[in-house]
């Protein structure tokens, strides 16, 4: 334990050590830069799988250490090491790792790689904190850590406009979420009288303590901001402006699931109203983001809508009641969303930094390692069987029809309906986006002469895509318990790695998912999944053609594609609301503000307080002999105190 | 007395408990002898020798404390001073502040044809009688020790004898300063008496020594020359605390003051004034709470509302911080207030003082760093594109800035933080909903010099026409600027984010 | 013999005196001077209680007292001459150039 407790410390030092090193040391030599935080990222995730197999699976592992002592007065911060934080650690550590890599290959030519690599060691840094955090403090200062290292990351590429821009905002709409959060901790503080995560729960558990809709409702603030969930969601897609193994590792696999993760921790203490709650705007976001993805002629903010529809599908499925089920699928998708970034990455850097979709294809006869790794990430996320991404998201869908078909409620007859029309949205712009890019012929000069990424580049693609997206959910297969195709799977990895591979990845929610759609012997659900996928691929692929120069959809049907295009045009209502509602406020504040330095004050707008500071500060007047005054009436003051 | 009291006393005499303040006593001396030896006053030797002569005492006491923190209470010389942990911390708070106050001399007096050695010597003495301060335990030396501090000052402030301000600035504070330290010497002189007076039950026959006078206090509460006397010697410590309405000689002086010394009187005088507000409100006054703990609990609503009131339409930056000051001492006197009730309460003001002084010190360099020339005239439009022109100094202006507000994860947020839980803990809720005020106006002015200095930087290029005079470019900045600069913003993060490296040795 | 009484009402006094000599001359000069009637007028009610009280320990304080009274004076000249000399001025409401 105690031996644990160090490791989880040496564990979350590592990456400050780095990002230290490099802000000291290597602010102007990027290679070294490099080298410090990619070798930072092994460490971490050697040292991360250390911790995962001397746990073990073995119940839930917390220490803690003093934070501040004065006397009695102790704050704590510590560790709760869980089945969740074990498969979040593995994915920060391992998928943090290749995409370290990857971004070796990706950041070649860029002439400011300090200031990059040392945002990425900020990052890994912040989220293992927050993966380890075991009270809502602490976990509230890893989470704006990691919201500053995401919006420096986003801003990397400070002088275009529309990088700074983005940064402000994904700023302010997680200021509106991270405050709702903050009140929540404190409420939260207050009536539970502790911030530890697993105290609560044990309160409520043990019918100490009811739980509160309101507390739950303002955690879930913070998880709405940070995972881009409705109303919130405007950010994640303008996010895209930053570099894009920035998009993989923190806009895609890890940092905008740390709000599903943070609801899956706090799960203990939510009320049935605010899971219901969860449930509407998760399922919601899986149709919605998937009709926004088939409107983007980007490939990034395609798959940004991509993420979003997929976080929905977390959220779905922590809605359910099953947050094991949330875990798992937010494992697999950073296997497979990562891939899909990367590749897409991968393509944007043989491509010159051409980011448009129809500009490219054909890619896959000059980039077959992309090529091929999109191709199996498309069908993982799409949930084509026995893909990683089957086990997880076919479970959230055939689950929410097992609750309604078990009598639990008509919410999820709703939530199962819209999940499977995102099912069939995933599809439809997943094959979209595979056959523009990688189909037919190169539709521009820099297409054409696209060539397969370097080693650095090509290896995290072989092993997130090739291997991992196609086979991470081999374990949980149902009723074996990992000993599937007679346990030649198990014989392949260290016991402990399969231990992990069941437990970690939250194998008890998956399991209790299963069983409620088995119960309800529904067989039709998984076969009208694969026919939407099916389908979805077969109309894309006849619908748009093989590596077209321009969308279909948009040429024949304008009027549809732009109502796609401006995603239900929450961007526009936010622009009308800064526009006209914000600015307007701030223009009366101004005219005010001008007002009253001509009027009354100094300047301020803050009324009394600048008109009394004025007022105080004309009472030093500079002559001792007034100040004296202030000493007699000082003495007399007192001695009203002293005399009563 | 007989000869086994004296004994006793003889006992007491540990000459080897004083070792911090007599080094540095004699480090005072070996520069003024230096003086007369190289008479070139080579600013550079004695600075030498002033800053590696501190290190030096700093590392020694660092390996002192191998053998264990000192712990319990110990008093020494017949009960003339006593020790205990928060003393201990103390000393190690003033040393640290005293190297500070050093370095910044140096760029101080490098661009000014003054008298060089008399500085550190001064600084010296002063960081020495300031540990004496806050170990006594006896009125005596009380006195003694404080107008040690107080005359070393007078000194300090005036000491740019070639600027108007300075010496102005010297004058009004020893008007002030000998003002106020009557008013302590007249309420000693009373307490003195009245305790020892044979008429009254109870009379003490040492009525200097704080447990002493305790003891006679506990006995008559009431009596008016006790309240009398006690209410002369709070007003002296007010002075020295800056607490409304003894406040009002700060702005003028820390501006007229060279920013060094503006510094030192902001962290280490007021910094001693509450340690010593406190040994005396818990000590020989623990009796009179009655009316120490409404009075106090009022000055400090109105020390905070005055300081951060006025500051608000302030534009110059040495009055701002002196401002800012007298606020942070009403927060401080809040802390005071609750450590009436509170054990813990001591270590929160502690933690605050050593954030305090991270940040003002930041702060203090970096106006030290770009007053080369006049230094009482900085306004704020003189930080405008500070951002553009020295990042570094930018930076570490907005670290101590923001420290100060109490933003996180920045130590004066957990130093206000954990000072805000004592207070509520000792249910002093009115303070508490006032400070809570007072911070939320803070940040109004803090970070309008933030904006001035930063964000004027991202407007557009053609608002910069208006006429602000132009700050003399600072000299570069040498290696040891650097160091000192990020070692106070690195400081100032790792309280914040790491309290524990603190509280762990500040075992209170 | 004097009662005690009647040396603390000198002293008293003398206290009064001082203070308001600061609250009200204009001369730095004889401010200075009032202040140190201030001092002087504790350290007479000093050796009264000690002499009456029959306890030493002020007596000894006294001679501390004189030792800062010098100390401060000596500081204090300094400061007025030098102020002098810049300013031409030694009178208090002419001194306020720090302010607001």
């Amino acid at each position: 334990m105690e031996g644990l407790s160090t490791l989880a410390t040496v564990l979350l030092l590592v990456p400050l050590a780095s990002a230290a090193v490099i802000t000291l040391f290597f602010r102007r030599s990027g290679k070294a830069a490099e080298w410090v935080s990619v070798v930072a990222a092994g460490i971490i995730m050697v040292l991360a799988f250390v911790l995962i197999f001397a746990w073990s699976g073995s119940g839930s592992l917390t220490a803690s250490i003093p934070w501040l002592v004065l006397g009695d007065f102790r704050i704590e911060m510590g560790f709760l090491f869980n089945a969740e934080a074990a498969t979040m650690l593995a994915v920060v550590g391992f998928i943090g790792f290749f995409i370290h890599l990857f971004s070796i290959g990706y950041m070649d030519d860029d002439p400011a790689q300090g200031r990059f690599f040392a945002g990425l060691s900020i990052f890994m840094f912040s989220m293992l904190g927050i993966v380890l955090a075991d009270n809502l403090f602490m976990l509230f200062i890893f989470w704006e850590l990691v919201g500053f290292s995401s919006y420096m990351l986003i801003a990397h590429y400070w002088d275009k406009d529309f990088a700074s821009a983005a940064s402000k905002k994904a700023f302010v709409v997680n200021r509106v979420g991270d405050f709702g959060f903050l009140i929540g901790i404190v409420w939260a503080y207050h009536y539970f009288g502790t911030a530890n995560i697993s105290e609560m729960s044990a309160l409520v558990a043990s019918g100490e303590k009811d739980v509160v809709t309101g507390i739950g409702l303002l955690l879930m603030c913070g998880f709405v901001g940070k995972s881009a969930q409705l109303p919130l969601q405007v950010w994640l897609t303008d996010a895209m402006a930053g570099p894009t193994p920035v998009s993989a590792l923190i806009h895609a696999a890890t940092m905008v699931a740390a709000g599903i993760y943070f609801m899956v921790r706090i799960f203990g203490i939510l009320s049935p109203f605010t899971l219901d709650w969860i449930l509407w705007s998760g399922a919601i976001m899986t149709t919605f983001a998937g009709i926004c993805a088939l409107g983007q002629d980007d490939i990034k903010k395609s798959l940004a809508y991509s993420t979003l529809a997929h976080l929905g599908y977390m959220a779905t499925a922590i809605g359910l009641g099953f947050p094991g089920l949330a875990i798992m699928h937010m494992a697999m998708h950073a296997c497979f969303k990562a891939t899909l970034f990367l590749c897409s990455g991968s393509v944007i850097h043989a491509c010159h930094h051409e980011q448009n979709m129809f500009k490219m294809g054909g890619l896959l006869r000059r980039m077959p390692i992309t090529g091929i790794a999109f191709l199996i990430a498309s069908l993982s996320i799409s949930a084509v069987p026995f893909t990683a991404g089957y086990y997880s998201k076919d479970t959230i869908i055939a689950s929410a029809w097992g609750l309604f078909a078990n009598g639990s409620g008509g919410e999820y007859l709703g939530a199962y309906i819209l999940t499977v029309l995102g099912a069939l949205f995933t599809a439809l712009y997943m094959g979209r986006m595979f056959f523009v890019v990688f189909l037919g012929k190169p539709n521009s000069e820099k297409a054409a002469k696209a060539r397969e990424s370097s080693v650095w580049m090509t290896l995290p693609l072989i092993v997130l895509g090739w291997v991992l997206s196609l086979g991470a959910g081999w374990f949980v297969q149902p009723g074996l318990d990992g000993s599937w195709l007679g346990g030649a799977m198990t014989s392949l990895l260290p016991t402990h790695a399969v231990e992990f591979m069941v437990q970690g990845f939250g194998n008890d929610g998956w399991k209790a998912a299963h069983a409620v759609y088995e119960a309800s012997g529904a067989g039709w659900v998984e076969w009208l999944n694969l026919a939407c996928v099916l389908a979805g691929f077969a109309f894309t692929f006849f619908y748009y053609g093989r590596g077209p120069s321009a969308d279909r959809l948009e040429v024949n049907h304008p009027a549809v594609f732009q109502a796609v295009e401006r995603h239900g045009w929450f961007d526009d209502l936010y622009d009308w609301y800064v526009a006209k509602v914000q600015q307007r406020f701030a223009d009366i504040l101004g005219f005010l503000d001008i007002f009253l330095i001509a009027g009354l004050l100094v300047r301020g707008a803050a009324g009394v307080a600048g008109l009394t500071g004025t007022l105080l500060r004309s009472l030093q007047v500079g002559s001792v002999h007034s100040y004296v005054y202030w000493f007699l009436i000082g003495i007399v003051f007192f001695w009203i105190f002293a005399a009563t | 007395m007989n000869l086994e009291a004296f004994q006793k006393i003889a006992a007491s005499n540990l000459w080897g408990n004083l070792l911090p303040e007599i080094y540095l006593v004699a480090l005072c001396l070996l520069l003024l002898v230096f003086e007369m030896v190289f008479r070139r006053q080579d600013l550079l030797l004695l600075f030498r020798v002033a800053l590696w002569g501190q290190v030096l005492l700093l590392v020694l006491m660092g390996l002192s404390y191998f053998g264990g923190f000192p712990s319990g209470r110990e008093e020494l010389f017949g009960g003339l001073l006593v020790q205990t942990p928060l003393t201990e911390t103390m000393r190690l708070f003033f040393l640290f502040g005293s190297l500070l106050v050093s370095y910044l001399g140096t760029r101080f007096l490098r661009a000014r044809n003054l008298a060089r050695t008399e500085f550190f010597a001064i600084t010296l003495l002063v960081t020495a009688a300031l540990m004496l301060l806050v170990q006594s335990n006896q009125f005596v030396l009380l006195f003694v020790a404080l107008e040690t501090v107080t005359v070393g000052f007078y000194v300090l402030v005036a000491y740019a004898r070639t600027s108007g301000y300075s010496l102005e600035a010297g004058l009004k504070y020893l008007i002030m300063g000998a003002l106020s330290s009557g008013l302590l010497l007249f309420g000693i002189v009373l307490l003195y008496g009245v305790a020892g007076s044979p008429d009254l039950a109870g009379a003490v026959g040492d009525p200097l020594h704080f447990p002493s006078l305790a003891q006679f206090i506990a006995a008559h509460p009431d009596n008016t020359l006790v309240l009398a006397g006690s209410l002369l010697v709070l007003s002296g410590i007010a002075f020295k605390v800056g607490a409304v309405p003894f406040q009002i000689w700060i702005p003028d002086v820390y501006q007229g003051a060279p920013t060094p010394v503006s510094a030192f009187l902001a962290v280490s005088s007021k910094a001693a004034g509450i340690i010593v507000l406190l040994t005396l409100v818990t000590g020989p006054f623990a009796a009179l709470s009655g009316w120490t703990i409404p009075l106090i609990s009022t000055v400090a609503v109105l020390t905070i509302l005055y300081g951060n009131l006025t500051a608000l339409p302030q534009r110059n930056v040495k009055r701002i911080m002196g401002l800012s000051g007298i606020a942070h001492a009403g927060y401080l006197l809040m802390g005071v207030v609750a450590a009436m009730t509170v054990d813990w309460a001591v270590g929160a003001i502690v933690f605050y003082l050593f954030t305090y002084l991270l940040a003002s010190f930041g702060v203090f360099g970096v106006m030290a760093l770009l007053s080369e020339g006049q230094d009482a005239d900085q306004e704020l439009d003189h930080y405008e594109d500070l951002a553009k022109r020295q990042p570094l100094l930018a930076a570490a202006l907005t670290v101590g800035l923001a420290s100060l507000a109490g933003i996180p994860p920045l130590g004066g947020f957990i130093g206000k933080l954990v000072l805000f839980i004592a207070a509520f803990q000792a249910g002093l809720y009115t303070l508490l909903a006032f400070s809570v005020v007072g911070v939320v106006l803070s940040i109004y002015y803090y970070f309008g010099w933030v904006r001035e200095a930063v964000f004027r930087v991202w407007r557009s290029a053609e608002g910069a026409g208006s006429a602000t005079p132009a700050l003399p470019e600072p000299r570069s900045l040498t290696g040891l600027d650097r160091t000192a600069l990020v070692g106070l913003s690195v400081l100032t993060l790792i309280l914040g984010v790491a309290p524990f490296v603190l509280t762990w040795f500040l075992q209170l | 013999m004097l009662s005690l009484n009647a040396f603390l009402l000198v002293s008293g006094l003398l206290f009064a005196i001082g203070f308001f000599g600061v609250l009200l001359r204009r001369n730095t000069l004889v401010i200075f001077m009032s202040l140190e009637l201030m001092l002087n007028a504790a350290i007479l009610a000093l050796v009264a209680f000690s002499r009456f009280n029959g306890i030493m320990d002020g007596n000894l304080f006294v001679f501390f007292i004189i030792t800062v009274a010098a100390a401060e004076i000596a500081v204090g000249l300094a400061i007025i001459v030098a102020l002098f000399r810049k300013r031409q001025t030694v009178m208090v409401e002419q001194l306020n150039s720090l302010r607001h």
